[in-house]
């Protein structure tokens, strides 16, 4: 352990850490370029370091990137990172009412926090907590995604119906290419193009960034309007952390959890901590109108879905998103084969992972708490200099994640799809769950009843899925609850 | 902001000027005619940091430190559809050898399970430059202890054994070649996507047997004393001779399976390269073989030294096809149409909003902005897209795209076009910079 904290602790380590944490806030508040791609285009210039330095430097591009989505989600209503999608729910609000900095500082503060917690779950419960994944089986997993799934119902906006829809429509855009339990391709009306389907990213870039943009263009002889956001009030309190303990706890722990399962990662996490956030609040309808708590908890599960997903990488050796199997490559790269003996063999490298992420966390927040007045200006640059920019930004981020131009075509059309949508009051945030969640549920599912040759009886016979299921049930029938009760005072209310 | 105006706008220009300056030095430097006088392309069809692609950047580093190409080896990931849409990419390339694709045996398993159709037979074979042993593994407390028990009790119980491989991927072709080897046993396959995935499986139980990969096994078998239903024991190499790691697990074809090779990677060009650059490339590969550097890191990727070249690999590779082709196609497994499933409720969910739309019309008015400057915008980015799509250069039509969007912005009002100029040149010329010296990322 000590070799790793004298090796972080060398000017190079900390160069390396500032550095990575700085460029990581910087992709990930530029809509269109994220962590993952940053990661990406980063290891091979790796390839020739100290893997001590070279994983150092990956991490706080982690750490950095998933933080710096805020800034854009709060400034500009474009979710800098898919993980910061919910923050724009109630950070954009706040930021049009005066309060950019407050919501910025709120952000940084909950990240902070939920990056700590679950870095303390990291050191803490590496080991006992990577075992338990492999109670999880197919029929396990496809529960555990339908307890995240039914949050479609819930997340929205006022119409159930239209919130359900989103969610279905997510759902059927993820089916074309091949289905992985079952290597047929499906659904591609003979685009080769199609055969990998619609990918994550650029659907998520078109839904929100693009769409966004074309938004902001039809409102450009508006734009004094927009200039005229004023920055107020102190930016980071300590006495906010007391105000939001319950809630940064909560929403910790949940995007630590969320983070440990595999191929759910940040987006869901921020969604789940927030909805929860939501429905079990004293005063839900400020959710969504610029609310201290719905910032709070969305930012603090995304980073602490950081310290989830590398539970499974260094402990057992299994990616939980794009960004670990990355991460993977490069231990891979620097000879390190991780899996169970890595703490064996390795430890400095373990100790190395975990004390990069703890230093990164603290410098993301000394680079923000610095910058956090110049980035308020982000909103005031002039919109015609500012859109096109992101235009192309996000051209390139589709384009670079499979070099090819497909990906550019896709994210335009989905952000044509997410205009129609959101201007028939079809909100968004369900499609992206439906989207994520839709895959893996399907996925284990389909696996699961090959396995068992076509029997559905282990969701009802075996003990974890059917808890899951049925706290699922109980979640989709809580607000049709409260409704009957709601209505009992004041039966006027229509579906 | 912070500067003057003016003073901001002088910077500009001179950055400007000088990555002008770079673009222009760029265009007169490929004059040569030897090969090779312009970067070759690896493509790999997996992310970065996937076995195939720090396979390929291991050989990449020796060939640009060694060979002193004018020209370097530059890696593209096009990860998805199981390697599809790179080995596609290839496929369509012109065969000028400047587009290469390093693969696996994924390029028959996906031919002979009709996700495409096209095969190795349709490409140039380059060569071979490594040998990837894959092993039979099952839980240590496991009462199988060789294939034969594994396929006694699937001849006696059919589809009871579940086997963790992906439908489709060259792990799957061997193990129904193994299956095929009992006549009357029923395998079940199950796909989970990554040999992670397949580890946690087996020792979970949910899997009776999984195919890893040599690295992966290194990586996944825990230490001596750990309990046996939290570690993996091989039963069978998949491979023509013993693994050096584990010269104690038998291979399939001791056990009367024949199975020669587990899975390798190759590299092919588009069909019709001409021979000498076929020979050229082939050569630098055959050096890099030599390197020991590349030698001591492929050891440490567990991955074997085997080379082929010319017409003896593509021998081996239609003799491999012709091997796992001999097995029955795979039925679609029958579970529920999902799909359907999804496409009805989205039909009756978005027929109900239609129908409750219809009743009560919303009274909103946000439709009233300035539509037709976005339809203009959306009209110049489908533009652009289109043009990239043609092959035009990054850099010369991002530029224009840049300033047309600007300008369509501003209304063209005069003063703000000189600004909107500067930014379009500064940002297309710049991005280009950044990413294709900084990160050799190819830009469209």
């Amino acid at each position: 352990m000590q070799e790793a904290i004298q090796q972080l602790f060398t000017p190079t380590g900390l160069f390396l850490i500032v550095l990575g944490t700085s460029l990581g806030i910087f992709v990930g508040a530029v809509p269109g370029l994220t962590g993952t791609m940053l990661i990406a285009l980063i290891l091979p210039l790796t390839y020739g370091a100290n893997p001590q330095y070279a994983l150092t430097l990956l991490i706080s591009v982690y750490v950095g990137a998933v933080s710096g989505g805020m800034i854009t989600s709060i400034l500009l209503r474009m979710p800098g990172t898919p993980a910061s999608i919910v923050t724009t729910f109630d950070g954009f609000p706040m930021a049009q009412n005066g309060h950019a900095e407050r919501a910025l500082g709120l952000g940084v503060m909950a990240s902070f926090f939920g990056g700590i917690v679950s870095w303390g779950f990291l050191v803490l419960l590496a080991r006992p907590i990577a075992l338990l994944s492999t109670k999880f089986g197919p029929f396990e997993y496809f529960s555990l995604v339908m307890m995240a799934l039914v949050l479609i119902a819930s997340i929205g906006g006022k119409s159930i119906s239209r919130s359900l829809f989103s969610g279905f429509l997510g759902i059927l855009l993820s089916m074309p290419g091949i289905a992985v339990a079952t290597g047929q391709t499906r659904l591609t009306f003979g685009i080769t193009g199609l055969i990998d389907g619609f990918k994550l990213l650029p659907v998520l870039i078109g839904l929100f960034a693009v769409n966004q943009i074309f938004r902001d263009i039809m409102d450009i002889k508006n734009e004094s309007k927009m200039e005229a956001i004023e920055t107020q009030g102190v930016a980071l309190r300590f006495k906010d952390i007391a105000d939001h303990l319950f809630n940064l706890a909560r929403s910790s722990v949940i995007g630590t959890w969320i983070g440990l399962l595999p191929g759910i990662g940040a987006n869901i996490g921020s969604v789940t901590a927030y909805t929860v956030a939501k429905s079990s609040s004293k005063t839900p309808e400020k959710f969504g109108t610029g609310h201290d708590e719905g910032v709070v908890a969305g930012e603090a599960a995304n980073n602490a879905t950081i310290g989830g997903a590398l539970i499974p990488l260094i402990s057992m050796g299994l990616p939980g998103s794009v960004v670990e199997a990355v991460l993977l490559g490069a231990l891979v790269i620097h000879g390190l084969q991780p899996g169970p003996r890595l703490f064996e063999e390795h430890p400095v490298m373990v100790y190395t992972i975990m004390g990069a992420m703890l230093l990164a966390n603290i410098a993301m927040v000394i680079i923000m708490r610095f910058s956090m007045r110049g980035l308020a200006r982000i909103s005031k640059i002039p919109r015609t200099y500012l859109l096109p920019v992101i235009l192309i930004f996000c051209v390139i981020g589709s384009f670079a994640l499979s070099n090819r131009l497909f990906d550019v075509w896709v994210m335009l059309g989905f952000g044509a799809l997410g205009f129609i949508l959101e201007s028939n009051k079809i909100p968004l945030a369900p499609f992206v769950i439906g989207f994520v969640l839709g895959p893996i549920a399907e996925e284990n599912l389909t696996s699961g009843l090959i396995s068992t040759n076509g029997s559905w009886l282990p969701l009802v016979t075996r003990p974890i899925p059917l808890t899951f299921l049925l706290v699922a049930l109980t979640m989709l029938c809580l607000p049709w609850i409260r409704k009957r009760f709601a209505k009992t005072a004041k039966p006027t209310a229509a579906e | 902001m912070k500067f003057p105006r003016h003073i901001l706008s002088v910077l500009v220009s001179i950055l400007i000027c000088i990555l002008l300056f770079w673009r222009l030095s760029n265009i007169s430097g490929s004059g040569m005619t030897d090969f090779p006088n312009q970067p070759i392309q690896v493509v790999v069809p997996y992310a970065a940091g996937g076995g195939t692609d720090v396979f390929a950047r291991t050989l990449q580093k020796s060939i640009n430190a060694r060979e002193n190409l004018p020209q370097p080896f530059v890696i593209i990931n096009q990860p998805g559809g199981v390697g599809t849409i790179g080995s596609r990419f290839v496929y369509g390339s012109r065969p000028d050898g400047y587009r290469i694709l390093c693969i696996n045996d994924v390029v028959i398993t996906t031919q002979l399970s009709g996700t495409v159709n096209y095969g190795p037979e349709d490409f140039t074979p380059i060569a071979q430059t490594g040998n990837l042993t894959t092993l039979v593994a099952v839980r240590e407390d496991s009462p199988f202890n060789n294939l034969s028990d594994l396929l006694d009790e699937a001849e006696a119980n059919p589809k009871s054994i579940r086997m963790g491989a992906d439908v489709g991927s060259p792990a799957f072709f061997n193990s129904k070649l193994i299956e095929a080897s009992r006549p009357g046993a029923e395998v079940n396959y199950i796909s989970s996507g990554g040999g992670q995935k397949r580890f946690t499986q087996v020792l979970g139980g949910h899997m009776d047997a999984a195919i890893f990969s040599l690295g992966e096994y290194n990586g996944f078998l825990a230490s001596e004393g750990t309990p046996p239903d939290q570690n993996i024991k091989a039963i069978a190499v998949l491979d023509g001779e013993r693994s050096r790691f584990y010269p104690d697990i038998p291979t399939a074809t001791e056990q009367g399976i024949p199975i020669y090779s587990g899975n390798a990677y190759y590299w092919l060009a588009p069909k019709g390269v001409p021979q000498p650059v076929v020979e050229t490339l082939a050569g630098m590969f055959e050096r890099c073989l030599e390197d020991p550097v590349v030698m001591a890191e492929l050891e440490r990727q567990s991955i074997g030294i085997a080379f082929r070249k010319g017409d003896e690999l593509a021998e081996f590779l239609s003799k491999k096809k012709r091997d796992l082709g001999g097995i029955e196609p795979e039925q679609a497994p029958d579970v529920p149409n999902f799909p359907n499933w999804v496409i009805a409720i989205v039909a009756v969910l978005g027929l109900s909003i239609l129908v409750g739309k219809f009743r009560k019309p919303d009274p909103r008015g946000d439709r009233s902005g300035e539509g037709a400057i976005a339809l203009m915008a959306a009209g110049i980015m489908v533009l652009y897209i289109a043009c990239l799509q043609l092959g035009l250069p990054y850099g010369v039509v991002t530029t224009p795209a840049l300033f047309f969007i600007g300008a369509t912005l501003a209304g063209w009002q005069r003063t703000k076009l000189i600004p909107i100029a500067q930014l379009a040149l500064f940002f297309g010329l710049g991005s280009e910079f950044v990413f294709t010296t900084l990160f050799s990322v190819p830009l469209p």
